[in-house]
């Protein structure tokens, strides 16, 4: 089902790519100016790009998409967590590696 | 908008598959490919509709495989039907995305991604209260009025998995996973209703 147009989304934003979609690239793009930026996403700001502001370095519509939820700052705070739990999450998958691979019995397969 | 098959350096052989709509993949891969950035991985983009029947079809006929057998191991077997065959464990990440289905959806989707996995496999799930999802379903919620529909909710994600066959483990609230990761400062009690929920395949 094709998604209609919002004030919170940009022309230059093809149809059809959610808003929210592009309020979490901004909000992991506005995390790196939080103290102690909890993890790096270079590409969040590519991704968000038709909604940035260079000379200002803002996002003038994260006001808008922070009313959704609640303030700028709480909005960026909580994506901010949930990205390093996942981020985390993948950390553990990557030095888990082999451990995660395992044998079962052919009989499993075939019995 | 993930960006982790671009951000982690990942073990060679890794796989990251991606499912969502075609103009979400379409902006996201023209951007990227636009900036030269490469994934660090075997990044497959899937544009499927998870809560309909054949999506996990859609991932094999991509060459997602659960169950690997490697060279060394398919040669012993004519030998000895008693070894085993080796298996790769699958991390399925369901990052805000529950919200947006029906239940049954989710669990469409839960049940689907279990019955394909290998053990060991893990379901990372980001879920909402059924209380916040009220909030957001008002009419005069600025949710509604941009046309973003939120369906489902849950306060107890760890028997929602669990109703999905996945085996739970850790369910984090939001308060309680920035305490984990000693960043109480993330922390907005304007925001809470979020869990985060770990299921295990044994």
């Amino acid at each position: 089902m094709e998604q209609e147009r919002t004030p919170l989304t940009h022309p230059e934003v093809p149809k059809g790519v959610g808003g929210t979609a592009l309020f979490v690239a901004i909000a992991r793009d506005e995390a790196r100016k939080l103290p102690h930026p909890p993890f790096s996403d270079p590409y969040a700001r590519l991704l968000a790009a038709p909604l940035y502001d260079a000379k200002t370095d803002t996002y003038p519509l994260l006001n808008n998409i922070a009313s959704l939820v609640g303030t700028p700052l709480g909005f960026v705070t909580s994506t901010a967590i949930r990205t390093m739990w996942y981020d985390h999450q993948v950390n553990i998958a990557i030095q888990q590696g082999n451990q995660d691979q395992h044998f079962r019995p052919i009989s499993d397969f075939f019995f | 908008m993930d960006t982790r098959a671009f951000r982690f350096n990942y073990a060679e052989g890794s796989h990251y598959y991606e499912v969502d709509f075609p103009a979400v993949l379409d902006y996201k891969n023209s951007v990227l490919e636009k900036a030269g950035v490469q994934p660090k991985c075997a990044r497959h983009c899937l544009t499927a509709d998870v809560t309909q029947k054949g999506w996990i079809e859609r991932l094999k006929e991509n060459g997602f495989n659960p169950q690997e057998v490697t060279l060394y191991v398919h040669y012993l077997f004519f030998f000895s039907p008693s070894l085993p065959l080796l298996c790769v464990a699958s991390r399925w990440f369901l990052e805000g995305l529950t919200m947006y289905l029906e239940e049954k959806e989710n669990k469409f989707v839960l049940s689907e991604a279990l019955e394909s996995s290998a053990v060991g496999s893990r379901a990372l799930v980001l879920t909402i209260t059924a209380e916040k999802v009220a909030e957001y379903r008002k009419p005069d919620s600025l949710f509604m009025t941009h046309n973003i529909e939120m369906k489902y909710g849950t306060s107890d994600p760890g028997a929602f998995i669990s109703s999905c066959g996945w085996t739970v483990g850790e369910v984090l609230n939001y308060q309680e996973t920035c305490a984990r990761f000693n960043r109480q400062d993330l922390f907005d009690p304007d925001r809470t209703g979020m869990h985060f929920a770990l299921g295990h395949k044994k």
